[in-house]
């Protein structure tokens, strides 16, 4: 069995230790609050938002495909082989959209793909980044006036990093529920029972946020505090409630493009307009690319072993 | 001040104390310009009163800034104040180098403008003044503490106003040329503590806008 889930575990380590970023990454990069006790909150409530929340999508991801314990394994394999090459090449990519592209490659090649599914699973790919920017325009347009409220700069401290913990602990709970699907959706019916994938899973995001996510927290933190600490959290949370309600509804979707979302929202409820060409390239890219290329890889390794 | 944390209290108290010592630094040099322009033999007790009294400032921002350094306030809050910190200090500076210039320089002042000098120094105190007030309520209410900077710019071109009138009324006197400049180089120092306030509140406001949401 464990065999057959290394590729689950590689792909749930590099999904912790990238995607831990977009919930943290702000607040740490600019030290707003300490990396240690962030990777902390953000692994445990990690692995709590896989097992309370994580069912639907685990039921979504075990639906996309009906295949054998082996074929499974080869989807996540391409899947997380995508992710690491892209990686490497610094092409944008999300652990959602190599896994869906991993399982498509083979199902597509046994023919077994279930359309519905995977027509829900893209329409709630291209609705993410739309859903976040939204949330993010109203989020900031409902709570800045209260914050502007107060006027002591001492009480805005406190409150920005009370915020802080509050909406790390809900993004890591989120990211938990809904991604867990992507690192042992795959084996869900054919070796794992749901309480079991959603545990392993969580613990394989947890390894990674725990031990290999500072750097990217650093560079991705970085990028999105060029805006004010409050509106980076509001971009979080619009971030969180969007992966939130997409872990409801039981389809893995990328936090990368929620956290695009949810900051050209709130970008714009300030009045600037955050967007550019390379943006739409890599939500586009995700969209298309990343599945064709995982997919690919996947068919491949499939045919050769 | 109930909502900061002991270190934060900490370093807003030993702020404060700065801005005290650079507001006493300040009213030394008035004293000093008043006696010098009076012609009272206490001129240069007071003028290394002002020597003084710049640097006990100087020594309060050391201290302020190695307590910045332990790490209180949140980091891109700590720099600006660093920055303000740094900023204010100058003022006391500037206040040091014109009463220690017309001390060396004994410099002749034209009796038709001592007047007018008087009233720049007092302007340009009163700049700094409301500087100090636009940074003492920062830390409590933002919007009292953006009234303050608006304050410091009037009060800045109103500085500003008295000193292109005085310079326009000393190239009219009739004086050796070489003390008109000489005067004109005080004229343009005494100035510098306004302009300097306002550098420092244009500081504050950039603090206020950031946390503008």
């Amino acid at each position: 069995m464990l065999l057959y889930i290394i590729p689950s575990l590689m792909l749930g380590w590099s999904l912790g230790a990238n995607d831990a970023a977009n919930i943290f990454g702000p607040p740490v990069a600019s030290r707003l609050v300490p990396y240690w006790r962030a990777v902390i909150v953000s692994a445990i409530f990690t692995v709590v938002g896989a097992v309370t929340g994580g069912a639907a999508g685990l039921h979504t991801i075990g639906n996309l495909s009906h295949s054998s314990v082996l074929e499974s394994s080869f989807s996540v394999l391409g899947g997380a082989i995508s992710v690491i090459i892209m990686t490497i090449l610094a092409l944008p990519v999300s652990t959602s959209q190599a896994v869906v592209g991993g399982i498509l490659g083979i199902g597509l090649l046994k023919g077994s793909v279930n359309w519905a599914v995977l027509w829900k699973i893209v329409i709630c790919w291209v609705t993410t980044p739309i859903g976040a920017l939204f949330f993010g325009y109203v989020v900031y347009k409902i709570t800045a006036p209260f914050f502007s409220k107060i006027k002591s700069i001492a009480l805005q401290d406190k409150v920005l990093v009370v915020m802080t913990w509050m909406i790390g602990a809900y993004g890591a709970y989120s990211l938990g529920a809904n991604n867990v699907a992507n690192v042992t959706g795959a084996f869900v019916g054919n070796l794992l029972t749901v309480q079991q994938a959603a545990l392993i899973g969580g613990l394989a995001i947890a390894s990674g946020t725990l031990t290999y996510s500072k750097k990217v927290m650093m560079t991705v933190g970085k990028k999105i505090i060029e805006l004010d600490h409050f509106s980076s959290l509001i971009s979080i949370f619009a971030e969180a409630l969007t992966v939130w309600i997409y872990a409801l509804i039981g389809v893995p979707v990328s936090t990368s493009q929620a956290i695009v979302g949810g900051v050209l929202g709130a970008g714009f409820a300030r009045g600037t307009n955050l967007a550019d060409r390379k943006m739409l390239f890599r939500i586009l890219f995700g969209w298309v690319g990343t599945p064709v290329i995982a997919g690919i890889i996947s068919a491949v390794l499939y045919i050769l072993i | 001040m109930f909502f900061f944390g002991k270190k934060e209290s900490e370093i807003i108290k030993s702020f404060m104390k700065h801005l005290d010592a650079v507001e006493e630094t300040l009213e030394s040099f008035r004293e000093f310009m008043d006696a010098y322009l009076d012609g009272r033999e206490d001129f240069e007790d007071l003028a290394l009163k002002t020597i003084n009294a710049e640097s006990a400032a100087d020594r309060l921002r050391r201290e302020t800034e190695t307590m910045m350094y332990s790490g209180a306030f949140l980091p891109n809050f700590r720099g600006d104040l660093l920055g303000l910190i740094e900023a204010v200090d100058v003022i006391a500076d500037r206040a040091e180098t014109v009463a220690r210039l017309v001390n060396l320089q004994r410099t002749e002042f034209p009796d038709d403008i001592r007047g007018d000098i008087r009233k720049q120094v007092g302007v340009s105190i009163k700049a700094y003044k409301a500087l100090k007030r636009a940074i003492r309520t920062m830390f409590e209410d933002v919007d009292e503490a953006a009234e303050c900077v608006v304050e410091t710019e009037k009060l800045e071109h109103q500085e500003d106003e008295i000193e292109w009138q005085l310079i326009k009324k000393l190239f009219s006197l009739d004086v050796e040329r070489a003390v008109k400049l000489e005067v004109r180089e005080v004229i343009g120092l005494i100035g510098d503590i306004a302009d300097l306030s306002e550098d420092a509140s244009d500081r504050v406001e950039i603090i206020l806008l950031k946390r503008r949401v």
